[in-house]
């Protein structure tokens, strides 16, 4: 039963550090010789994105550097959260979403980023905004509509959130990712369409939108769901991030993007507070954040370099398809981290009080 | 009585207390295992719902005042209650119509009980999402015989979820009511035929009561894990389908109010446990946990 697992969880938590404590002591003893390189944990999402990062970033900084580069994925908040304060930190650097790093620092479980240590030639593309002072700006991805240009003729499409919402004029089925991250701005959005003012909304009447779609909207568990949704014809648009589309339009499925209203979502690199690799996760900052280095995921992934810099490394026809670009960059906004970082617990109470209202 | 054939729980007909007084320290690893397992989380679970940077009752504060959870917590209980029902509807004939299956036969059968029971909750109700889609096997057979123009809406609905659980509780309930009925002795049947009782009311009026231990264990069983179930509810149903186990997952990984979500565990927990107790009132548990006859 549910309530006997919770705590374990803490316990298998901390059985999988000893574990991996372990494994690192032994690695250690084995990479010896190489004195000065040591090693670096890092923590990913996982999935293709990580297969991008690894061979574009961590293999060959391991190979520049001679630091031995062991990975990892699969975390959320929580288990960030209680590997950093019962103090078994077993990761130097994690890949994490804008409000996660705003509240992780808020709670001051992560490490300064020494930004005198960044080489000057990576600073001057970043968005001074972007510049955090617990966190490393890599890539953002964008939530964006995306439909089935099958079942809604390009001409027809829904172009605002408002048209999502609208399902008389467009009927079909939508599908969002559900109590993780409803579409509270998406609803905003759709009942005042004005972007620049989207911060802050109330939460009450996205939830109340949220609900009027009814039976018109599925809700997925997680994104991957969301994207086999549209891939298999479950739903008509969804709601999604664009970088879940790509390996749907390469794969021949009738699916396209409507930029109209996007919203991007920063991903950061921070260290945890007290990483036991804190120097080697400066380093390898100060390798990942080359231009022509951060470009390389681009085309893999469709997701966007923070660094404008990095655009000049990347061909125009995949600069089109991603968060950031020139031709879309004005359809758009980031979002408020502060903001949602804040909002997180009503979101997830709005959720469950949504069910009853 | 006939001996048993199969070597499920209720085979064991000793009671209880057999080896207590000779063996205390038998039982101690047992005892060692559930308090550091069990015993430990659950006093930690209980402090965390207490306590967050000094002593607190937000959590429970939280829970009463606010009627969502009440609505959470009573459609929790409902898909339970009713989870049991269908699995006790289904289960029953199923079970019945394996006992009375020569010994080859019953094994073959029981394997298509146990096969689904012993496969991963995650892939089986990943299964629905595929069979219950609109694109799935009920809707396009539906549609290919022109029995409807548009799909329905199965996913997100009260009846996926209730699908899903009783499909996935149903061998639970079917082993228990199994090991009971494997157990009577169909002379008893007999015996009331030759006195003059119908097949029905023989089968009323001897089996049914006789099979009471195995539908009682049976339904704790099913409604118990039931109410504790997150898989079905957070794959096939929607914002309306929210119970209790989803929101306490919902504050520890969203929310990161880990002292509500003590609380509401605790809640649940009690809930629980006071069923169980209430119904200990009107039902011998030992009895039920304890053996067939």
């Amino acid at each position: 039963m549910l309530q006997a697992r919770q705590i374990p969880g803490g316990v298998r938590l901390g059985l999988a550090a000893i574990s991996l404590s372990v494994a690192l002591v032994g690695g250690g003893a084995a990479s010896a010789q190489d004195k000065n390189a040591g090693e670096l944990v890092v923590l990913s999402l996982g999935g293709s994105y990580q297969d991008a990062q690894s061979k574009e970033w961590f293999k060959p900084f391991a190979e520049k550097s001679g630091v031995k580069v062991s990975e990892a994925s699969g975390y959320n908040f929580a288990k960030l959260k209680v590997m950093i304060e019962s103090g078994n930190v077993e990761a130097d650097v994690v890949d994490i979403s804008a409000d996660t790093m705003t509240a992780l620092a808020d709670a001051g479980l992560l490490e300064k980023i020494d930004w005198s240590k960044i080489p000057a030639e990576c600073q001057a593309g970043i968005p001074a905004d972007m510049k955090k002072d617990y966190a490393f700006p890599i890539i953002q991805w964008a939530m964006v509509m995306a439909y089935n240009t099958s079942k809604v003729p390009q001409d027809k499409a829904p172009k605002t959130w408002a048209d999502f919402w609208n399902v008389t004029a467009f009927p079909g089925k939508r599908a969002s990712i559900g109590a993780t991250r409803p579409p509270v701005e998406q609803a905003t959005l759709a009942i005042n369409g004005d972007l620049a003012k989207l911060y802050p909304f109330d939460l009450n009447a996205a939830f109340d939108k949220i609900k009027s779609l009814g039976n018109a909207i599925i809700f997925a568990d997680g994104y991957a769901q969301v994207a086999q949704y549209l891939a298999d014809g479950e739903a008509d648009m969804a709601i999604i991030p664009n970088g879940r589309v790509g390996p749907l339009v390469a794969a021949g499925r009738p699916v396209a993007i409507n930029w109209n209203q996007h919203l991007t979502f920063p991903n950061f690199f921070a260290i945890p507070k007290g990483a036991p690799h804190k120097d080697n996760a400066m380093k390898f900052l100060g390798y990942v954040c080359q231009p022509e280095v951060l470009a390389k995921i681009a085309a893999p992934t469709n997701y966007g370099p923070i660094n404008v810099d990095a655009y000049k490394f990347i061909p125009a026809d995949v600069a089109r398809l991603l968060p950031g670009n020139p031709e879309t960059v004005a359809l758009g906004r980031p979002i408020d981290t502060v903001f949602l970082s804040k909002a997180r617990p009503d979101i997830a109470k709005g959720w469950a009080r949504m069910a009853v209202r | 009585m006939t001996d048993t054939t199969f070597p499920l729980p209720a085979a064991a007909g000793r009671g209880p207390g057999r080896f207590k007084g000779r063996f205390p320290w038998l039982m101690a690893p047992a005892v060692i295992f559930y308090l550091v397992f069990f015993g430990w989380p659950l006093v930690q679970m209980l402090w965390s719902s207490i306590w967050s940077d000094g002593f607190t009752l937000a959590g429970y504060t939280e829970f009463f005042s606010d009627p969502v959870y009440w609505w959470v917590l009573g459609y929790t209980m409902l898909i339970g209650v009713v989870t049991l029902v269908l699995t006790l509807a289904v289960g029953y004939p199923v079970a019945y119509w394996l006992v009375g299956l020569n010994k080859t036969w019953m094994v073959v059968l029981m394997a298509f009980v146990l096969i689904p029971f012993w496969s991963s909750g995650l892939v089986r109700t990943y299964a629905w999402l595929v069979i219950l889609g609109r694109q799935g096997l009920v809707n396009t057979t539906l549609m290919r015989f022109e029995l409807i123009d548009e799909p329905l809406p199965f996913l997100g609905t009260h009846t996926a979820v209730l699908v899903g659980l009783t499909y996935y509780l149903l061998p639970y309930m079917i082993l228990c009511l199994f090991s009971v009925m494997n157990n009577i002795d169909r002379n008893l049947m007999l015996a009331a035929r030759n006195l003059g009782a119908s097949p029905i009311r023989a089968f009323f009026a001897i089996f049914v009561p006789l099979t009471k231990p195995g539908v009682f264990a049976g339904s704790f069983l099913v409604f118990m894990l039931a109410v504790g179930m997150y898989i079905t509810p957070a794959l096939l149903g929607g914002p309306d389908q929210t119970t209790l186990p989803l929101v306490i997952a919902l504050q520890i990984n969203e929310a990161l109010d880990w002292t509500l979500a003590a609380a509401l565990s605790m809640i649940l927990l009690i809930v629980s446990v006071a069923i169980q107790v209430f119904a200990n009132r009107y039902v011998d548990l030992d009895k039920m946990w304890g053996g067939a006859r």
